[in-house]
């Protein structure tokens, strides 16, 4: 089933306040979740592999 | 399944271990060794033994190691962009398209309230998204009055505001302007052993320094530039992140 994602004008519009109001927080949570994210895919292109890596505990 | 797999893996190395050391003892036992025959195949064995269990730990521990460090750089590189995109240039984007949305009737406060968000969207990116800490933007606005000149606009990061004003007719201040002329890049990797013509260390505190033009084709609006306090902190790889935002700001600016 095709994911769909809300990311329309109002969202944008509240993103962009958000940005211009406090963008050293805005940036500093984008960079929290932007790493949790890029971990999450790289544990699970890992896992396709079937292998645990060895880097991991 | 995945605990299946760990069990095999941790009972691997004590087997491997004692078997290498069964097969010699039982040797030395079969044998019926006595006296120093046995000191010395026990003495080898125990060598042997453990060449052939350190030599592989070795090398799985080295393999971990780079298999982490690549996984922490897949990771960042991941991450950045990621910020780069969904955080820095989604909301550019689509500011941009609010401009260009006006109507060139309305034109005037809010077109420049729009474009003000947009160079505070730019500056607050270029000094946020590209990993090192304490970085500095700023942007230099040409000033067409003779002579021409690139002032201190605006700027975000560090507390420390840009003073350094380009004047053309001066050494650094024609570099400066050529370089937007020519909508040339510039990457400082350090400041103290490659700078531009005319360079005056002064109270600069930085080390390395990005400069890229704010630039469309037909027009010119000034320089962005990115500071940071240490050498390191800004590579060759961010310079094409910091032209986008800065083509982007021209296109922000021009309409």
């Amino acid at each position: 089933m095709a994911k769909s994602r809300k990311n329309g004008d109002d969202v944008q519009r509240a993103r962009l306040a958000r940005l211009l109001s406090d963008p050293a927080t805005y940036f500093a949570e984008a960079r929290r979740q932007a790493h949790e994210q890029a971990k999450r895919l790289l544990a699970s292109r890992l896992d396709e592999h079937g292998e645990p890596s060895p880097g991991r505990p | 399944m995945g605990g299946t797999r760990e069990l095999v893996r941790a009972t691997a190395r004590p087997v491997a271990v004692g078997a290498a050391t069964v097969a010699w003892v039982l040797g030395a036992v079969v044998n019926d060794l006595h006296g120093w025959p046995f000191t010395l195949t026990a003495a080898v064995g125990a060598v042997l033994t453990a060449l052939a269990v350190g030599i592989p730990l070795r090398a799985e521990h080295n393999a971990r190691v780079r298999a982490g460090t690549a996984e922490q750089i897949a990771e960042d590189a991941s991450a950045r962009i990621q910020l780069v995109l969904n955080d820095a240039l989604e909301p550019l984007t689509y500011l941009i398209g609010r401009i260009t949305d006006r109507r060139r009737w309305s034109f005037g406060r809010e077109a420049a309230e729009l474009q003000g968000q947009a160079m505070a969207v730019v500056l607050s990116a270029a000094a946020e998204v590209l990993g090192a800490n304490r970085l500095r933007s700023c942007f230099f606005a040409r000033v067409d009055e003779k002579p021409v000149r690139l002032v201190p606009s605006a700027f975000h990061g560090r507390a420390e505001e840009p003073r350094t004003t380009f004047v053309e007719g001066t050494e650094l201040g024609d570099f400066a302007l050529g370089l937007l002329a020519r909508r040339e890049d510039l990457f400082c990797a350090d400041t103290e052993t490659a700078f531009p013509p005319g360079w005056d260390p002064g109270p600069h505190k930085y080390r390395t320094f990005i400069a890229v033009p704010v630039a469309t084709e037909a027009r010119q609006f000034g320089i962005l530039t990115v500071d940071g306090l240490e050498v390191g902190d800004l590579t060759e790889d961010d310079v094409a992140a910091v032209r986008v935002l800065a083509r982007l700001l021209a296109v922000a600016l021009g309409a």
